[in-house]
C-alpha cells in the first residue's frame, strides 16, 4: 500500500467496508483487512515501542480488538484509517505506561535526540506528508513546539522523556506542547 | 456548555491523543469519554488531525508469523489451503505390522527395548530459530511428551500454554509448558481428536495456571508445524 493509495477516499472506503464485514464475523474481509491495514500499524507501533518484539506483540493485541470491536466502528464513518490507527497507538501508549523502564530508547533513536542539532527524528516522517494540511499547520509552529509535539505523536514521549531529550526544563516543554498544540488547532479549524 | 469548558475539553482531547496525558489524568478522561459525546467528538477531531503523520511513517511489514497467531486468538482456523490428509491408516498398518514383525523377534527384548515413535513432533521455536520446547504426541498411547530443548525466559506471575490448532476449529489447549526439563501428560479424547485435525501448534502467554476462557487470551508467542510420523533421528 503506497502512502498515496493510503490517503486516497478509496482506501478508506476499502478498509470503511472491509471493517463493516468484520462487524459481521466475515474473517476473509478480517484477513483483507489485516493484509491492507497492517504494514501501516506496525510502523506506529514500532514508532513508539521500539522494540520490535513488543510491537509484534502489540499488533496481535491491536488486530484482535479490531476484531471484536469492529461492530462499534458504525459511529466512525468515513474515517477508518483513524480509528484503526488509534486503537494501535492507544494500546502502544498503556504499554508505555505500564512498563516505562523496561522500554528504553533505542541507541539510534537516543543519538539522534541527544545532538541539539538534529531535527532528523521528525523531519524523516515529516517530509513524507507533501502538502497536506496537517504538514502547512506544522510549518506554522516555532522549531521547538513542532520538534515536541511530533516526537510526542510519532513516538510516545511523554513530557519528561521530551525534557531530557531536548535537555530543556519541564515547565517549558509543557508549555511548548501546550501552544504548539493550540496553534495547530485553530490553523486546522475548517 | 460554555467556551471555557469546551477550551480544556479540547485541551485534554489533544493531549489524550498526542499521549502526553499520562496517568490518572489520562485514566478519567478515559472514563469521561465512555459518557460525554462532546468529549468523543474532540477526540475525533484530535485523531483526524494527526493522521497524516501516522500514514508518512515508512511501512514494515509483519512476519508470516504474525498473522497465524491473530488468528489463533480470534478463532480463526489455522490458514492452510486444505485441510490435511495425515496418512493414518497407513502409518497404522505398518506400525502394527512392525510390532507383530518384532513380536516374533522376541517378547522381552521387545518389552525392555521399546520406544515407540512418536506419532507427531512439533519442534517451538524463537522467530530466530533459537529452540525452546520438543512436544511430542503418541496417539497409541493417548500422551504427549514435552522437553525443553533450549533457554524459555521465565515470565512471571505468567504461564506458557500449548495449544492445537485444529482445522476447521477453535483452539484447544493441550495444558502448560514446563520452562526446564520434561514432562508426560495423558491427553483427553477431546485434545486428541483435536491433534489429528491440527497442523499446527502454538504457545501463547496467559496468566499463571492458564487461560481461563478455554481459549488463548495473551500474545501468541510462537508456532510450529505438527510433523505425522518423523523420520527417526
Amino acid at each position: 500500500m503506497s502512502p498515496e493509495a493510503a490517503t486516497s477516499p478509496t482506501d478508506s472506503a476499502t478498509l470503511e467496508v472491509l471493517l463493516r464485514r468484520c462487524a459481521l464475523q466475515d474473517r476473509r474481509a478480517f484477513e483483507e483487512l489485516y493484509r491492507a491495514a497492517s504494514p501501516r500499524l506496525l510502523a506506529c507501533l514500532l514508532a513508539i515501542l521500539r522494540r520490535r518484539d513488543l510491537a509484534d506483540e502489540a499488533l496481535q493485541e491491536t488486530f484482535v480488538r479490531i476484531w471484536h470491536r469492529a461492530n462499534q466502528f458504525d459511529g466512525y464513518r468515513g474515517r477508518a484509517a483513524a480509528w484503526l490507527v488509534a486503537i494501535a497507538r492507544y494500546h502502544a501508549i498503556d504499554i508505555l505506561r505500564g512498563n516505562r523502564s523496561t522500554v528504553p530508547l533505542a541507541d539510534a533513536m537516543a543519538a539522534v535526540l541527544d545532538d541539539p542539532t538534529a531535527v532528523h527524528a521528525f523531519e524523516v516522517t515529516e517530509s513524507a506528508m507533501t502538502d497536506t494540511a496537517l504538514q502547512r499547520c506544522l510549518d506554522g509552529l516555532t522549531l521547538e513546539q513542532r520538534r515536541c509535539v511530533v516526537l510526542a505523536y510519532s513516538h510516545g514521549l511523554s513530557h519528561e522523556d521530551i525534557s531530557t531529550q531536548v535537555a530543556s526544563p519541564l515547565g517549558t516543554v509543557k508549555s511548548w506542547v501546550r501552544r504548539g498544540l493550540q496553534s495547530l488547532r485553530r490553523c486546522m479549524q475548517p | 456548555m460554555n467556551y471555557d469548558a469546551d477550551e480544556l475539553l479540547a485541551r485534554l482531547a489533544d493531549e489524550y491523543v498526542l499521549g502526553t496525558l499520562r496517568g490518572r489524568a489520562r485514566s478519567r478522561f478515559e472514563s469521561l469519554l465512555g459518557s460525554n459525546e462532546r468529549a468523543r467528538g474532540q477526540v475525533r477531531r484530535a485523531e483526524d488531525q494527526w493522521l497524516a503523520l501516522s500514514l508518512a511513517l515508512p511501512t514494515v511489514q509483519p512476519d508470516a508469523a504474525t498473522w497465524t497467531s491473530i488468528a489463533v486468538r480470534v478463532g480463526i482456523p489455522a490458514a492452510s489451503p486444505a485441510a490435511r490428509s495425515r496418512p493414518e491408516r497407513t502409518t497404522w498398518r505398518v506400525a502394527l505390522a512392525a510390532a507383530v514383525a518384532v513380536c516374533a523377534l522376541g517378547i522381552a527384548w521387545f518389552m525392555s527395548e521399546r520406544t515407540p515413535a512418536p506419532t507427531a513432533v512439533a519442534n517451538l521455536a524463537t522467530t530466530a530459530g533459537a529452540p525452546l520446547w520438543t512436544v511430542s504426541t503418541f496417539d497409541e498411547d493417548s500422551r504427549l511428551q514435552v522437553a525443553v530443548t533450549g533457554t524459555v525466559q521465565r515470565e512471571t506471575g505468567r504461564s506458557y500454554e500449548l495449544w492445537a490448532l485444529p482445522d476447521g476449529g477453535a483452539p484447544v489447549s493441550l495444558g502448560l509448558l514446563p520452562e526446564d526439563g520434561q514432562l508426560g501428560r495423558d491427553l483427553t479424547a477431546t485434545q486428541l481428536a483435536a491433534l489429528r485435525l491440527s497442523p499446527k501448534l502454538a504457545v501463547s502467554l496467559e496468566p499463571s495456571g492458564g487461560s481461563r476462557t478455554g481459549a488463548p487470551t495473551g500474545p501468541v508467542l510462537y508456532v510450529a508445524e505438527l510433523q505425522v510420523n518423523p523420520a527417526p533421528s
